[in-house]
């Protein structure tokens, strides 16, 4: 590799020969001297993490949430606070006194919810503010992009709330990692539910935001939907952000389906659902079954925007603050503390990578990534919301509980509109890695990254 | 809404009358960024659950009524909202063509020095035009909520569309942005129908600007618009 | 006061500007590679879009179709054919001068208002396409990423034992702060070259035909040819700018071309100035940096920033910064746009060009600067 290289060394090298160097920033020479991975903290007394979170845009309210749950993480991992998660974690290395006895420091970011953004703002907490580690997001196209970004420059990314099953499947990569389930665990979860509740005889039709998560979503649910015997009668794209639905929701009448299926997030899916339900769909009875729809992906949020029209509609999610188990109310407890209200499941799920990551670093001793690779993969563990859980070590997919919830007929707050119906357990939403969702992706090398 | 509309003409459009159009442009983009910051500190970026009085709930079987069986149902408050929207249309049609305040508007929107000069205090007038402007679209929004549960940054979701649908109506013509937008939304709704996405993958996503396209390039001014509005 | 006048005084002044960025921006925390690159790349694209905006005066909405086109073609090229960058971003600017050609022959039949929403639609429609039904091609809502099995024809040599290469020229690595000098260099190079339009005969008659369309049109003048011809330079500009940001980052989204983006550029060139040459790429630097720096404030990093104050104005100042920045800093940005447009019209430089009249005593016409 005789190539003609410029590093850093050398720019500054040249600035100084410019007679500029005076004001040399830091960050030229911070790690200057053989560090062996991007963003070695070295003998300082802190650490960085990064939180890439949406500020701006449709998932505003999520973002802030996701923000709120990695302020408390850090609190915790620091060993303020009443401690959360650390207390029930199991096993755990933390000591409560920062990750590797540093103290964690943080910086935050904008996603907008747009690849370029995010990614520039990602950029900006490698390679001003010395971030080893970049976390947060609340759409898969955001989270895909961003981990990709970690694995060129060499840092590790905890994916936040992405339910495609292109993060962990096709686009995988060896220093991302995803807490959150998918879009097959959600149809595995649903089927024997939808079966129980509505039969084996169902015809079903699809509504589908015309995006690489839609698609993947809708084939999941038409595969384990099937399975238990329900015809598909139809699959139509709707164009995201469509805002009216009545064109789409129209046809659907005459279809002679007798469920809905709608692979919508966000403000999709609250205006689908709404402008469904005043269609009158679910007062329909076709075949002699009586209309429903069906929301695959629920997000309390979401079901907060939807209103009275969430009432008894089956869907999936990743946790719920109402779980009972001990590690749930743990981390509802602080954060209810903290902020006055129960967390989301965007909030959970990254208050969870944080903790995760720490504790990987604790384990293997050091922040390097290909270090922390190696403790996160194929780690098992315990009492953080969902049962026993395990980073696969194959595409770095974490295999745990799924929720199958419903809308509540009668809540008691604004906060309390789902209800758990069943936890699914884990075994039942498991896959082999090769499964024909997932295949086409390579995790490749990890990478530390050039210091 | 009136009030809100006439403050910022007061305050801030008035004083851009005679600056470029890519300047108002911009300025009332500014704005309504402003605008929509404080709502969203306010209320949350999330979505807002506003259902329509329980009287009209549900939904009309057209159908049954026409004696075609249950083959078409429409929901109540979508045929309010139809009702109401034209009679607003009505209403702002007969203002602006019938009155001599409607008249006065519309000679100073053609020459606004020239209605000056005739003594006509024209800019109180156009403030006056710019808070109804705001009424409407506020009404517009209000009874829309039930249907699209409102948040933050519903304006801008509707900004380009307005924007083409005016503009593909012709400048200066009500007539115009009414034919337009019917035109251009039951144009969408046939281009999402099955049958034809099955022939042209993806045509629901484009059909609207593709439309927009090929009318300018048909009727240089659009559907109905005006010679000398928005040229220069 | 004169070298601004000569146009060797100003390629240097400007090229000692540009390559001295990562000094004088880092005390206010923009020195990191990223934001220089997206502040070089967006000063091109804005630099292209005030040859179509600020000398003919044609507004159009939907020049972020180019940067998008020019993206997706210099990914493409890293796919299939090499990791070095010139023949990316050749392929990405010859692509963008084909879309700019057909859209610019359609669009420009029409003038004003017309216009715009011509290459609005456009532009739409190309955003909603990339976004969904031809992901196989761009990839959709993902955006176009280089994979290890990518097969890259021409560096049969490059194993994929070292993970994703990532784009050279000539084995020099394009990420980084080499990548800002590359692109810093390329913004330079499109600086001159614009400079040297608008002075131009042909920059002549594209200024007139801001001034006086039909005047020109009676005197027997077509003005067709010239019109396309600036619409499909300043769309190449846009594709140079959208293969750059490839170059440095090597993915193509499809939000790059939606209005939002179209909007930003013209932003951008009002902002700074539209119809002079260095505006743009001042008012391209303002939003980048607003975007970058005012969203990555949170609580405790305000208080850090005015830790030298006492506590109690500490706290006072952060609690009157607070809802400007971080999840706020929209709300920063839209009354930046608006204290800008009301107070000086004409973009930054007209106003620097008007206190520079009142100050200076060598008071020069201000119409001298502004090209």
């Amino acid at each position: 590799m005789k190539q003609p290289k410029i590093n850093r060394r050398d720019v500054l090298k040249g600035g100084a020969a410019l007679g500029l160097a005076g004001a040399a920033p830091m960050f030229f020479t911070r790690n200057a001297y053989a560090a062996s991975y991007l963003n070695d903290p070295g003998n300082a007394a802190t650490v960085t993490l990064g939180f890439n979170v949406p500020q701006t845009g449709a998932y505003a309210d999520e973002g802030a949430d996701e923000l709120r749950a990695y302020e408390l993480a850090v609190q915790h991992i620091n060993g303020e606070g009443d401690g959360g998660m650390l207390n029930t974690m199991q096993p755990s290395a933390l000591k409560g006194n920062g990750i590797l006895g540093k103290k964690v420091e943080y910086v935050t970011g904008d996603t907008q919810t747009k690849s370029d953004a995010a990614r520039a703002s990602a950029k900006r907490m490698i390679e001003k503010d010395g971030a080893v580690m970049i976390t947060g997001g609340s759409s898969s196209g955001v989270a895909i992009a961003v981990q990709g970004l970690c694995q060129e420059a060499g840092v590790i990314f905890m994916a936040g709330l992405t339910h495609s099953n292109d993060t962990t499947g096709k686009d995988k990569r060896r220093n991302g990692f995803r807490h959150f389930f998918n879009g097959y665990m959600s149809g595995q979860a649903l089927g024997p539910v939808l079966e129980k509740a509505y039969g084996k005889e169902r015809n079903a039709y699809h509504l589908t935001a015309d995006y690489t998560w839609g698609w993947t979503q809708e084939a999941s649910i038409k595969a384990s939907t099937e399975n238990i015997g329900w015809k598909t009668n139809n699959t139509v794209k709707t164009p995201v952000g469509a805002g009216d639905f009545s064109q789409y929701i129209t046809p659907v009448l005459n279809s002679g389906a007798d469920t809905l299926i709608l692979n919508h997030y966000g403000k999709d899916m609250i205006n689908s659902l709404t402008q469904a339900v005043q269609f009158g769909l679910r007062d329909k009875n076709v075949n002699g079954n009586d209309f429903v729809i069906v929301v695959p992906l629920y997000s309390r949020l979401m079901a907060q925007g939807a209103g009275e029209n969430v009432k008894g509609i089956f869907g999936s999610t990743n946790w719920h603050w109402s779980l009972p188990d001990e590690g749930s109310q743990a981390f509802v407890k602080s954060f209810g503390q903290a902020y006055g209200f129960p967390p989301s499941q965007a909030a959970h799920t990254c208050y969870v990578q944080a903790l995760l990551y720490a504790d990987a670093c604790e384990r293997a001793g050091t922040f390097m990534p290909c270090e922390v690779v190696g403790a996160l993969e194929g780690h098992k563990f315990d009492g953080m919301g969902n049962g026993p859980t395990e980073y696969r070590a194959e595409d770095h997919q974490c295999f745990k509980d799924v929720l199958v919830v419903k809308g509540k007929e009668n809540p008691s707050s604004q906060f309390d509109v789902l209800e758990v119906v069943e936890v699914t357990p884990r075994a039942q939403v498991e896959y082999a890695p090769d499964n024909e969702f997932f295949a086409g992706g390579d995790l490749g090398p990890c990478n530390n990254g050039s210091a | 809404m009136l009030l809100i509309g006439l403050a910022m003409e007061r305050g801030l459009i008035r004083h851009f009358y005679k600056r470029t159009h890519a300047e108002q442009i911009l300025v009332t983009f500014g704005l309504a960024i402003v605008i929509q910051e404080i709502i969203k500190a306010n209320f949350g970026a999330n979505p807002i659950p506003t259902s329509a009085p329980d009287i009209v709930a549900g939904s009309a079987n057209i159908g049954t009524f026409l004696g075609l069986g249950d083959a078409i149902v429409y929901p109540w408050w979508r045929l309010i909202y139809l009702t109401f929207s034209l009679m607003i249309l009505g209403g702002v049609f007969a203002f602006l063509q019938f009155t001599t305040f409607g008249m006065v508007v519309r000679a100073g929107m053609h020459d606004r020095d020239m209605v000056n000069l005739l003594g006509i205090n024209v800019e109180r007038r156009f403030t006056i035009v710019f808070g109804l402007a705001a009424v409407v679209a506020g009404l517009a929004g209000v009874m829309y909520a039930p249907i699209l549960p409102p948040d933050y940054h519903i304006g801008m979701d509707f900004l380009v569309l307005s924007f083409v649908v005016v503009v593909v109506g012709g400048m200066g013509s009500l007539g115009g942005a009414v034919a337009a937008g019917f035109l251009l939304g039951i144009l969408q709704s046939f281009a999402s129908m099955n049958e034809i996405k099955s022939l042209f993958p993806g045509i629901d996503q484009i059909i609207i600007y593709l439309v927009a396209v090929v009318i300018l390039l048909v009727r240089p001014r659009g559907l109905m618009g005006r010679k000398g509005v928005m040229e220069d | 006061m004169n070298i601004m006048k000569s146009e060797i005084g100003m390629m240097v002044v400007f090229t000692i500007v540009i390559l001295t960025m990562p000094l004088w921006l880092a005390p206010i925390g923009a020195g990191y590679p990223d934001l220089l690159q997206k502040f070089a790349i967006f000063g091109l694209f804005a630099i292209g879009y005030n040859i179509l905006f600020g000398l003919t005066g044609y507004l159009s909405f939907g020049h972020a179709a180019f940067l998008g086109i020019g993206s997706y073609a210099a990914v493409w090229s890293f796919k299939l054919l090499t990791m070095n960058v010139l023949p990316a971003i050749l392929f990405g600017v010859v692509c963008s001068g084909i879309f700019a050609f057909c859209i610019g022959y359609v669009s420009l039949r029409r003038s004003g208002i017309y216009f715009s929403i011509l290459t609005l639609a456009f532009a739409q429609m190309s955003y909603n396409l990339a976004y969904s039904v031809l992901t196989p091609i761009t990839n959709g809502e993902t955006g176009l990423q280089l994979t290890i099995n990518d097969p890259r024809i021409l560096d049969a040599a490059v194993t994929s034992a070292t993970g994703l290469p990532s784009t050279t020229l000539f084995g020099l690595s394009m990420s980084g702060y080499s990548g800002f000098y590359f692109c810093a260099v390329v913004l330079i190079i499109g600086f001159f070259i614009a400079l040297r339009i608008s002075r131009s005969p042909f920059g002549l008659v594209l200024k007139g035909i801001k001034s006086n369309q039909t005047r020109m049109k009676y005197t027997g003048f077509n003005t067709r040819p010239y019109m396309i011809t600036a619409f499909v330079i300043s769309g190449m500009y846009a594709g140079l700018a959208g293969s750059l940001m490839a170059v440095t980052d090597p993915l193509a989204g499809a939000e790059r071309m939606q209005w939002t983006a179209s909007g930003e550029v013209v932003l951008m060139t009002i902002l700074g100035g539209a119809g002079t040459l260095v505006g743009p790429v001042l008012g391209a630097g303002l939003i980048k940096y607003f975007e970058n720096i005012f969203s990555a404030f949170n609580d405790k990093s305000l208080h850090e920033l005015f830790s030298f104050l006492p506590e109690i104005l500490e706290n006072g100042v952060v609690a009157i910064i607070r809802p400007f920045v971080g999840e706020g800093w929209h709300l920063m940005l839209g009354l930046l746009f608006m204290l800008i447009i009301i107070f000086l019209p004409g973009g930054v430089m007209k106003g620097i060009d008007r206190i520079k009249t009142k100050f200076g005593s060598k008071s020069e016409k201000p119409a001298e600067q502004s090209e």
